[in-house]
């Protein structure tokens, strides 16, 4: 429409801006809007679809993930301890996007430092979920989520590290992906589990899904893991036919306590799948049931390490109780940072400290490598592997926050990727109660485009729409 | 393995440089204590002879020339800065 010339840019972040600005009080998925820049970046743009230059995502409005550093422009990860943090640099991903002329509308709230399931743990307020106000949106990626199912803009980023860009996807009923661990750089992403971490889309749709990616995906030598992708274009099997690919459904994945609607629309799609001529198997994943436990001794250890940096000295939130440099420091961590936040730095640097490494971390790593490798032989008969993003739909607010073990069972369906480092999305494949379910496809390393492909042909033949009620 | 005390929790707060007040103290000892509680399952997976797992990259270290580059100016390095002068960050006495 923008190359057509139907609607320019500015006409189009206008509008997204004012009905982003208009619904924002009663969601709260915004922390702050990026009025100037998005119109400054918007008539650049404009000026570039004119002078046919443009790129695929050249003109659109996107919102941001606080917790992805942008320049020039606030960035809080939700939490006091950073309040009022300028970055002096954009993330490689955020100069991925500005290089396609993409339109930077917005930080969207989140759970503080990416650590939740609820985007409840923010500093800014918890986040309401668009399609029923009085249910979370999933975390912690919420506030992602919610902006793109409540048309604050066309996509948005997101991070993901245990599941916090699937579960709010499935919870608000968008798509969203986590690519192959390496593929996006994580330069300039405020560090939570490092070998855990990655920033992927959430979108209306999955063709949008791979030309954000295309955009935001490049090697990248500030970040150590970055990997160059081994294919050029991420949704280059789009309409190839999924007749023939050999899916597997592991059964420890419909866990105790799923949810009837959530295990009936999972059950339908793999019917859906079938008819259209995937070959499904049963497979057995054991050692899925110990990612939880891993990635709850993993994720905190790279937590409590890479929150180490806060020390109400270099920037962010500085406490004037103290008279010396050490209180200085201990008061304002004290003072910035909230609950989950201390839980996860207090049990992290337990299972590293002296006398509990071996026990609990190397302990923890040990048992990641026989994940990894379960799925690796998974992996060389089966071309992908079908779960349900969560055993549960969109809860009440405030229903899990007393519970951190409750809160941390959201995520036993997603955990695992993360911990092998595959590529997956969610999709829209159901209602449960008038509320989202979504459909989990796995991929083996690199398998981002067989992925996207599956996820594609799902989204043809099942034509899930849920409609904000705001 | 061993239940988590207070004093554990006092000893983990000072190693993490955080302040707790006495009724954080207990709400970390109760929740730690159940996080905890779960993970003990990971003890019956045999682990001999298996190596660690640092990242899921399969890329190890890089290296790359020595090579002078433009860094962040001093203006940006002090931007954030709760509490400057000119040139550097001021901070609270650090001996007594």
């Amino acid at each position: 429409m923008l190359d057509q010339g139907i609607i320019s840019s500015v006409e189009l972040t206008q509008e997204f801006l004012n009905r982003s600005k208009k619904i924002n009080p009663e969601i709260n998925s915004v922390i702050s809007h990026t009025e100037e820049h998005a119109m400054k970046s918007a008539k650049e743009a404009d000026i570039t679809i004119k002078d046919k230059k443009s790129k695929l995502l050249t003109g659109i409005p996107v919102m941001i993930k606080d917790n992805i550093s942008t320049k020039n422009i606030e960035t809080t990860a939700a939490s006091k301890i950073l309040n009022g943090y300028i970055p002096p640099y954009n993330a490689t991903v955020i100069k991925n996007l500005l290089n396609d002329k993409a339109i930077i509308c917005g930080k969207t709230n989140l759970d503080e430092f990416a650590m939740g399931s609820s985007t409840e743990n923010s500093s800014f307020g918890p986040v309401k979920n668009p399609l029923d106000l009085s249910k979370v949106p999933g975390g912690s990626s919420g506030g992602s989520a919610a902006s793109v199912a409540a048309g604050q803009c066309v996509f948005a980023l997101g991070s993901d590290t245990g599941g916090s860009i699937r579960q709010p996807a499935s919870f608000c009923g968008v798509i969203g992906m986590k690519p192959t661990y390496g593929l996006v750089s994580r330069f300039g992403l405020i560090a939570f589990g490092s070998s855990l971490d990655q920033i992927g889309p959430l979108s209306r749709n999955v063709e949008d899904c791979a030309r954000i990616l295309n955009s935001i995906s490049s090697f990248d030598e500030k970040d150590l893991t970055s990997l160059t992708r081994p294919f050029n274009n991420f949704g280059a099997k789009i309409g190839e036919s999924i007749k023939g690919l050999k899916i597997g459904i592991p059964k420890e994945y419909l866990v105790e306590g799923i949810e009837p609607g959530v295990r009936i629309a999972y059950e339908n799609s793999l019917k859906e799948l079938e008819k259209s001529g995937a070959i499904l198997e049963e497979i057995s994943l054991p050692l899925s049931e110990y990612a939880l436990a891993v990635y709850y001794i993993i994720a905190p250890a790279e937590a409590s390490s890479n929150l180490s940096r806060y020390d109400g000295i270099k920037y962010g939130n500085s406490t004037d109780k103290a008279i010396n440099s050490i209180e200085h420091t201990f008061r304002s961590r004290g003072e910035g940072f909230g609950d989950e936040v201390k839980r996860r730095i207090l049990l992290g640097t337990y299972v590293l400290s002296a006398g509990y490494y071996d026990a609990y971390y190397l302990k923890a790593q040990k048992v990641r490598t026989l994940i990894r490798e379960e799925f690796q032989k998974a992996f060389d008969k089966f071309d992908a592997i079908i779960t349900p993003t969560t055993p549960n739909v969109a809860f009440n607010l405030n229903e899990k926050i007393n519970s951190p073990y409750q809160m941390y069972l959201n995520d036993v369906c997603t955990i695992p990727v993360n911990i092998a480092g595959l590529p997956a999305i969610s999709i829209p494949n159901g209602l449960d109660n008038n509320l989202p379910t979504g459909l989990h496809i796995i991929g083996p390393r690199m398998g981002d485009q067989t992925v996207i492909q599956i996820a594609h042909h799902y989204e043809k033949i099942s034509q899930w729409k849920v409609k904000p009620k705001i | 393995m061993t239940e988590i005390n207070k004093e554990n929790i006092r000893h983990i707060a000072r190693l993490s440089y955080l302040h707790l007040n006495e009724k954080e103290v207990e709400l970390m000892q109760n929740d730690l204590n159940d996080i905890l509680d779960k993970f003990q399952k990971l003890s019956k997976i045999d682990t001999e002879n298996i190596h660690p797992t640092g990242h899921p990259s399969d890329v190890f270290s890089k290296m790359r020339e020595d090579q002078e580059s433009e860094p962040l100016s001093k203006e940006d390095v002090l931007q954030n800065a709760p509490k400057k002068n000119e040139s550097f960050i001021i901070v609270k006495p650090v001996l007594d």
